[in-house]
Formats: C-alpha cells, sequence, structure tokens
C-alpha cells in the first residue's frame, strides 16, 4: 500500500466578495499649510463602479485616494463610504510596490490575511500570472513582476472599495498593455468598486465606467465613455482629445 | 558576403547589397565581431591560496630566522617553540581550562549586554518618549573609556567573575544598542504605512516589518559586540584573574614564556575570526532575501 500523500491544491476560489463598497465624498477639502490641495470636492461613487481619477500631476490624485483610505485627514467636508457588511475592506495598490523585501512573493500577498483567507494569496498570485514565482523574493522579480504581486496583493484581500494610484506608472508600453487586458479581467471578477488614478488616458478611457478629471482641487470633467467593454481605441478617439484639451 | 582583395595576402570581409528599388550596389567592410562577456573571475582555490600566500611566508621566515639565531627567543620565540608549548598545555588540559573560562566570560557578557543593548534598542527606536527619556543618557555613558572603570569595578565588584562579565557587557551593550536603534529608525515609513493599510495591527506590524527590517542592522552589531568583547575580556583578564587565556599570558609574562604569551595572542586572534564566521553564518540564515553582490 502506497501512503497518499496530503497535496492541498487550491481551491478553484473566486475573488469576488460581494457587492463593492459605494463612496460618498461632499465638499471635501484638503490643505497641507497653507497649501489647499482638494477644494470643496464633490464626488459619488455608486457600487462597483470603476471611475478613472486624471489630472496633472500634483493635482491632488494621489492625496483622494489616501483620504478615502484614511491616511490623510482632511481640513472639511464629509467622507463616507457606505459598505454591505462591517468586515468589508478598503485596499491601496500604492503608486510604488510597497513589497516587503524579506518575505517571498505569496508572503507579501497574503501579509495581513486572516489564516480563513490564505488560499485567496495563492488564487490572486494565479490571477495575475505569477504562481510559479510564489517563493521569490522582490529582489528577484522585474519591475512588472513586483507590480503584478502588489495588485495580487490587493486583490487577495478582496476589498470593497480598491484604490489604485497608477499601478502600471512604471512599466513599458508593451507591458501596460497586457496589464490592462489582465486588470479588467480581474476587476470583472472581484466586482470591487475602483478608484483608478492614472497619466494614461488611454488606460482611463479603456478601463473605467468614467473618467473624472482634477483640476484647481476639483472635479471639473466626469464623463462617460459610451461604449461597452472591452472597448475599442479608435472609437474613443474623440472624446481622448477633448480630455487631452483639458489636462493641458 | 563576398571576400575582397584589398592588400596582398590581407582579406577584408565586405558586405555587398543591392537596393530593390534602384539597383544600386552598394558594398561596405563588415564590422569586427567584438565578444561582449563579463571577466570571469579566478577559481576559488586561487584565491585562498592567495589570501594565504603572505601569513605562510612570513611564518616560514619567522621560523627561518629563529633557527639561524637571529631572533632572541626572550623577545620573540619560533613558531615551532610556540606549537610546543601548544602541545603541552593542551595535553596537560590547562589550555581548555583556561580557553574554556574566557569564553564563558565572554559568552555571558555578550548576552547581557547584547541582549541589553538588543531590547532597549527597539524601545528606544519604537517610542519617542523613551528614545527622549534614555538615549541622551546612554550616550553620555558611552564616552567613558573602559579602561577609566577599572578601579570602580574592582571597588564594586572585587575580584571575581561579576566584575570581569561587567565591563564584557557593558563594552558589547552600545555597539548592539545603537545598531538596533538606527535598524528600527530607518525603517521605510512606506512600508509601516501599507501594513496599516493592509489591516496589520501595531503588534504585527513590528513583527512583521519592524522587526525584519532592523535586523541586518542589528547583526552588525552583533558583530561589532562580539570583536569587542574580546578586547574587553583581555583589559578584565589582565588583573586580578587566577584564569582564562588572558591570566595565561599575564601569568607566563612572569617567568619570560614568550612562547605560552605569543600562543595566548594567537588564541585570541582565532577567536576573533571564529566570531566573525558566526555572525556571517547568522547573516546567511536570518537574510537569505539579501542578494550578496
Ligand atoms: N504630506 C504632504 N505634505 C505636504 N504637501 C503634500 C503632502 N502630500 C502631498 N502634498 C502636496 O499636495 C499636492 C498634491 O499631491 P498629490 O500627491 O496628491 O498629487 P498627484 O496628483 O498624485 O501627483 P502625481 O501625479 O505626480 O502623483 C502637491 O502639491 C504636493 O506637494
Ligand atoms: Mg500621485
Amino acid at each position: 500500500m502506497t501512503a497518499t500523500s496530503a497535496v492541498h491544491l487550491p481551491d478553484p476560489i473566486s475573488l469576488r466578495a460581494g457587492d463593492g463598497a459605494s463612496v460618498h465624498v461632499q465638499n471635501l477639502t484638503v490643505k497641507f499649510g497653507s497649501n489647499t490641495v482638494l477644494s470643496d470636492l464633490t464626488l459619488d461613487v455608486a457600487p462597483g463602479e470603476r471611475v478613472a481619477v486624471v489630472g496633472a500631476s500634483g493635482g491632488g490624485k494621489t492625496t483622494l485616494l489616501r483620504v478615502l483610505a484614511g491616511l490623510t485627514p482632511h481640513s472639511a467636508g464629509q467622507v463616507q463610504i457606505r459598505q454591505a457588511s462591517d468586515t468589508a475592506r478598503v485596499r491601496v495598490m500604492f503608486q510604488e510596490d510597497r513589497l516587503l523585501p524579506w518575505l517571498g512573493a505569496l508572503d507579501n500577498v497574503t501579509l495581513g490575511l486572516p489564516r480563513t483567507e490564505r488560499a485567496f494569496g495563492l488564487t490572486a498570485l494565479a490571477g495575475v500570472g505569477l504562481a510559479d514565482r510564489a517563493d521569490a523574493y522582490p529582489q528577484a522579480l522585474s519591475g512588472g513582476q513586483r507590480q503584478r504581486v502588489a495588485l495580487a496583493r490587493a486583490l487577495a484581500h478582496r476589498p470593497a472599495l480598491l484604490l489604485l494610484d497608477e499601478p502600471f506608472g512604471a512599466l513599458d508600453a508593451l507591458t501596460r498593455a497586457s496589464m490592462h487586458t489582465l486588470l479588467e479581467t480581474l476587476l470583472d471578477e472581484t466586482g470591487a468598486t475602483t478608484l483608478l488614478v492614472t497619466h494614461d488616458l488611454d488606460e482611463a478611457l479603456k478601463l473605467a465606467d468614467r473618467v473624472i478629471l482634477l483640476r484647481g482641487g476639483e472635479v471639473t470633467e466626469d464623463v462617460r465613455p459610451p461604449l461597452p467593454r472591452p472597448r475599442d481605441r479608435a472609437a474613443l478617439e474623440p472624446l481622448r482629445r477633448h480630455l487631452e484639451g483639458q489636462l493641458l | 558576403m563576398t571576400q575582397v582583395q584589398s592588400k596582398p595576402g590581407h582579406k577584408t570581409q565586405v558586405q555587398v547589397t543591392q537596393d530593390a528599388l534602384t539597383g544600386a550596389i552598394t558594398g561596405r567592410p563588415a564590422l569586427t565581431p567584438v565578444q561582449v562577456a563579463p571577466r570571469r573571475p579566478a577559481p576559488q582555490w586561487v584565491l585562498e591560496g592567495v589570501r594565504w600566500l603572505v601569513p605562510v611566508l612570513l611564518v616560514a621566515f619567522w621560523q627561518l630566522a629563529s633557527s639561524v639565531g637571529w631572533l632572541n627567543p626572550r623577545v620573540l620565540p619560533a613558531p615551532s617553540a610556540v606549537a610546543l608549548a601548544f602541545w603541552e598545555l593542551a595535553r596537560s588540559g590547562e589550555l581548555w581550562h583556561h580557553f574554556l573560562v574566557s569564553l564563558q566570560r565572554a559568552g555571558t557578557g555578550v548576552l547581557i549586554g547584547g541582549g541589553l543593548g538588543f531590547a532597549l534598542g527597539i524601545l528606544t527606536g519604537t517610542f519617542r518618549a523613551a528614545h527622549l527619556l534614555l538615549d541622551s543618557s546612554f550616550q553620555m555613558i558611552r564616552t567613558i573609556p573602559n579602561l577609566a572603570l577599572i578601579p570602580l569595578v574592582i571597588l564594586w565588584f572585587g575580584i571575581g567573575e561579576s566584575g570581569k562579565v561587567f565591563l564584557i557587557a557593558l563594552a558589547t551593550f552600545f555597539p548592539v544598542y545603537l545598531n538596533t536603534l538606527h535598524g528600527v529608525r530607518s525603517i521605510d515609513p512606506k512600508l509601516t504605512e501599507m501594513a496599516r493599510v493592509y489591516g496589520l495591527s501595531p503588534l504585527e506590524t513590528f513583527r512583521r516589518v519592524s522587526l525584519p527590517g532592523a535586523l541586518p542592522s542589528v547583526l552588525i552589531g552583533v558583530r561589532y559586540a562580539l570583536g569587542i568583547s574580546w578586547l574587553a575580556l583581555v583589559v578584565s583578564e589582565s588583573f586580578a584573574a587566577s584564569s582564562g587565556i588572558g591570566f595565561l599570558a599575564m601569568d607566563a609574562r612572569e617567568f619570560f614564556r614568550t612562547d605560552v604569551i605569543v600562543l595566548a595572542i594567537l588564541i585570541y586572534a582565532l577567536i576573533g575570526k571564529a566570531a566573525d564566521a558566526l555572525v556571517r553564518g547568522l547573516e546567511r540564515r536570518l537574510l537569505p532575501w539579501q542578494v550578496q553582490a
């Protein structure tokens, strides 16, 4: 008789965690000293909606995400995140990967997950195509792979609100394009409400239900690309030109 | 690719291409290929051999100088005499006894001093209030030379073990304390912020972010501490001791046994080397994520 080896394959588990949160921001003002970064900003995001945030550098995009994540205090206004259950989470994928150098990829992804949810780590890592690098230390990964691990970490927590701060800012155009497809698939699966900060209008128009433009600390544009996803780039050209004009 | 005879005996490679539109034929000399490869380092055994070349030659010369009579054995004994002294002391078990006593003193001192340095470094590195309260006092004590304390230590502890352990603990406290403090303080605040966003409690953040992040620095402190512990050991065993490697040397001085003195010095050196290797081993075990450049 041969003993059966105890190999645990991860069940085909879904990263979907229920409905996304809704976001209600009213008359939000954020100041750093005398520098008013966001002034009287109002924004409502419906559950499951994907909003791309564009705007010039220093326009307060990161600040908006940080306020929503509870990392930066605001000077005035109300910020509410309503979610179905009180265990629902808000998770940030930062502008930098912020991986712990002393943990392997999978351990980085499961960081902070309760024991019962560890299995989602491998699902998420497989989702970004890095299941075979589960043991690799961040130093041994390429920049693009590190970004993917950081994305997997955010997804493994199955957040109700997902805040992505220029997730592919450091990537080359080709890797970027493949990451867009990947992100679209993963977001379809999770159903999380998503705010995606980006400099890349193509990225915004391809991935988001709504594109908002931050300017002078306010939302000056709020548009919905009039096409179902996955979207064709050429059809969005006029809208893209319009937004580009507003950005300059 | 055609070969063209430009000079007798000298062949130049020429690339010939014909333009598809105009039909013009052009030729240009092909570029000489250059091999791009990083220089391969010499094999390990060659490097090891080179490392030992100078010491081995020195000892050989030293032995020669003693045998021919250039060196007075009262000043410096021959290497063979040192080896003989080693053999005698080892056979009688005396060497082993003194060695163990020294090792125990150093070990106890390092454990106490290093342990306190680590704990207090974590404390002052983590909590502002603790830093404010304690750090400047530690920095003040740090400037006192060990040797200046000896009369006081004898008065406090008498001539027993505790005074010696105290001196070693004091000397090893500071390198571990300072490096631990520095390690904790230089953790990237972006990582601790990430930990907070991902739901880690302050205790978990300490265990999974601050502690591993500070570890490389802590180990640098430990390495310093081990080095300095032998220095402190020599100092503490050179007064009022009746055992230990330092005592062996002081005792030998009374009888002009330079061979034993040199032996003691060699043992100190070897132990220092061993301590260094120990920390290197620890680093490899505890910091597998640090790629050695
Ligand atoms: N902690 C802080 N202290 C002081 N000023 C800050 C702080 N964080 C941000 N700012 C200021 O707030 C403004 C907006 O910064 P923010 O990082 O939100 O811009 P951004 O739109 O994300 O820019 P980028 O596209 O370059 O990332 C900048 O002028 C910046 O200098
Ligand atoms: Mg930013």
